[in-house]
């Protein structure tokens, strides 16, 4: 083969390179989440209806969440115009809180104590993605 | 709550505050045709004032009597030789007998406990049976207490304070509306919802309080719309909660459409107006209303995915699964799944209503094989609820879904419902499958789950953390892992790499 054979075959390799890298990028980019505390369901704290002085309140308006979701900081992949896409450098778990009533009996329930967290749990992970450049890496 | 008001403001939200409290006084000695006393002025009980029993029969009627009459006679046979009553120190009162009846229930004195409570019963009873304006009242007190800390750092005395404030509130208002129903007058009724709507943008307090009386109570109507208008107002200058605002437009239309103060068609009408709206609280406020309605859902859902928008998004998706039937909240939230990648529960509300509902769409999905990433979210949203109503259709999934994340989403619910033994055995099948055995993201989401197991057997995970550190793992989930370890086992994590 002759140095411009080997010449043209080189530059066909790293042309055909260049095109098949730029089709494959998927052209995706991180877009940050931020975190997010959800309520959920209504757990009726004072045994359904308050009653008093001949009238009867509804106790859907002393209520406490059944359980709460807790969705840390993460990012999601979304469409873009550059040659760019994901790359995962984390987990991060979503939380789920459940709560129960604290005393039910009573008439006067404080501000900020109607609710007793129960548990918590693990309820799914989420991921940290960072964007980077399509294209051959770079050592 | 986000603090609402600037230190620069300071100023003026005082004078605003005491503005407030004048009129709400003001306006509580001009409600009443007869006169009234002032707020710290006592109320003699005359056994005079007490209406025969031929008038008044029931409690609502009572109350009618006491109205007309401004009579100040309780129910019961009144002693003439009890002392009046003063508002503030029936309040302070209330404050001391919820306090100690908190503190019988901690001590396990039960009974005592439900004595106590009965006697704060009677006199919660007398409170509104002597104090016609016991709701203006009660609002200048809190309007007195805003500008304090936040709710989460008061005093548990004032936390109790709020919560007898609250009540008050909450029965005058049930009280003026039930009058308002049977003389089909609501003016009194409409003065104290449009001086609570007033009072809110003064501060957390006063926010939380509105909220917690009007959001979804039937009290705010027509004549209040420029008030919630104000607050969407406010809203969009970042003045005021954004969802609070949101709130008090979706009541005030539900309560207009209740009351035919306008029509479903008309108030639909005036959301695809609304929908042009560059104010969120009233994009949502009139996407709720379109979706409720059959004829318009197919056209917000639309114009939901045009714009974009996930917030948004995300409020209707909330919205459509807590309010609209539980079939239909699942194909709304399936239309906007692509809006909704990873908002982690949503179906959650969903699974809440009807577990049933949301294990047979999981079915529907894995028999088509479609959309794995709504698979994921109705495991989710059905597994994990408190009860274990959702185990048999993660068993399903474990065992047959195409899905990685899908079947990792399940394992989630073994470690919550499933025993411990059937939690290992799922983390192993998982661990068995070499798509997630060399795929680090899965990986590194099942480290995480073990966080679920860390008050369980510590050989369990001793055994389970040592397969995964063999494992090839992301540097992120190598150190997740030996955090949950160190937590877990006596001597901390094996220093044995993978």
């Amino acid at each position: 083969m002759s140095s411009r054979s080997l010449l043209f075959a080189v530059f066909t390799l790293l042309f055909a390179a260049a095109i098949t890298a730029q089709g494959t990028c998927p052209k995706k980019q991180a877009k940050f989440i931020p975190e997010a505390l959800t309520m959920h369901g209504e757990l009726p704290c004072s045994g359904g209806t308050v009653s008093f002085g001949g009238l009867t309140i509804s106790s859907a308006q002393i209520a406490c969440p059944i359980f709460a979701t807790h969705t840390m900081p993460h990012e999601v992949e979304v469409d873009a115009l550059t040659e760019t896409m994901v790359e995962v450098t984390g987990k991060a778990s979503s939380w789920i809180y459940y709560f129960e009533c604290q005393q039910d009996w009573f008439l006067i329930v404080p501000w900020g104590s109607s609710c007793l967290m129960k548990s918590t749990l693990a309820g799914a992970s989420l991921p940290r993605y960072r964007t980077v450049p399509c294209g051959p890496i770079t050592p | 709550m986000p603090q609402q008001e600037s230190s620069g403001s300071h100023k003026s939200t005082v004078l605003f505050l005491a503005c407030l409290t004048a009129c709400i006084a003001m306006g509580a000695v001009i409600m009443w045709p007869t006169p009234e006393p002032d707020t710290e002025a006592t109320i003699e009980v005359s056994s005079n004032n007490q209406p025969s029993p031929g008038t008044a029969s029931t409690p609502i009627e009572r109350q009618i009597s006491n109205d007309r009459s401004d009579a100040t006679a309780p129910d019961k046979a009144v002693d003439d030789t009890a002392p009046p009553l003063v508002f503030r120190e029936s309040v302070a009162q209330l404050c001391t007998m919820g306090l100690r009846t908190a503190e019988l229930a901690q001590e396990d004195e039960v009974e005592a406990a439900q004595q106590l409570n009965e006697e704060v019963r009677d006199l919660l009873g007398n409170v509104l049976s002597h104090f016609a304006d016991a709701g203006e009242r009660s609002l200048a007190m809190l309007v007195e207490m805003s500008g304090g800390p936040e709710v989460s750092e008061q005093s548990a005395l004032d936390n109790t304070k709020l919560g007898v404030l609250q009540l008050l509130l909450q029965a005058e208002l049930t009280r003026r509306n039930q009058l308002a129903d049977i003389a089909a007058d609501r003016s009194r009724i409409n003065a104290l919802v449009q001086a609570i709507l007033d009072s809110m943008p003064i501060g957390n307090l006063t926010t939380e309080m509105g909220n917690r009386c009007l959001h979804q109570a039937p009290y705010l109507r027509i004549a209040h719309e420029p008030s919630v208008l104000n607050l969407l107002r406010l809203a969009g200058e970042d003045q005021f909660p954004r969802n609070v605002a949101t709130n008090m437009l979706m009541t005030l239309w539900d309560n207009v459409k209740e009351a035919g103060e306008r029509s479903s068609e008309d108030l639909s009408q005036l959301a695809m107006l609304r929908l042009d709206s560059s104010d969120p609280s009233e994009i949502v406020a009139a996407c709720r209303q379109l979706l409720a309605d059959e004829k318009y859902r197919a056209v917000v859902l639309s114009w939901l995915r045009d714009r974009k928008d996930t917030q948004i998004a995300l409020a209707i998706a909330q919205i459509a699964a807590k309010e609209l039937p539980v079939n239909d909240g699942i194909a709304v939230l399936g239309e906007l799944a692509p809006l909704l990648k990873h908002t982690r529960g949503t179906y959650m509300s969903l699974g809440l209503r009807s577990p049933h509902a949301v294990s047979e769409a999981y079915r529907k999905h894995l028999a088509a094989n479609t959309h794995p990433d709504i698979r994921r979210e109705l495991i989710m949203g059905v597994g994990m609820i408190p009860d274990a109503a959702g185990l048999p259709v993660a068993e399903l999934a474990l065992a047959n879904d195409p899905s990685a994340e899908v079947r990792i989403q399940a394992m989630y619910v073994f470690t919550v419902h499933a025993t411990p033994e059937a939690c290992e055995r799922a983390i192993n099948r998982l661990l068995d499958d070499p798509e997630i055995a060399n795929n680090q993201s899965h990986l590194g989401s099942i480290v995480l789950a073990l966080q679920n197991l860390e008050k369980g057997d510590p050989n369990r995970i001793a055994r389970l953390g040592a397969r995964l550190q063999s494992l090839p793992l992301a540097n992120y989930s190598r150190a997740s892992l030996k955090e949950i370890l160190d937590r877990v086992l006596p001597g901390g994590a094996p220093t044995s790499g993978g």
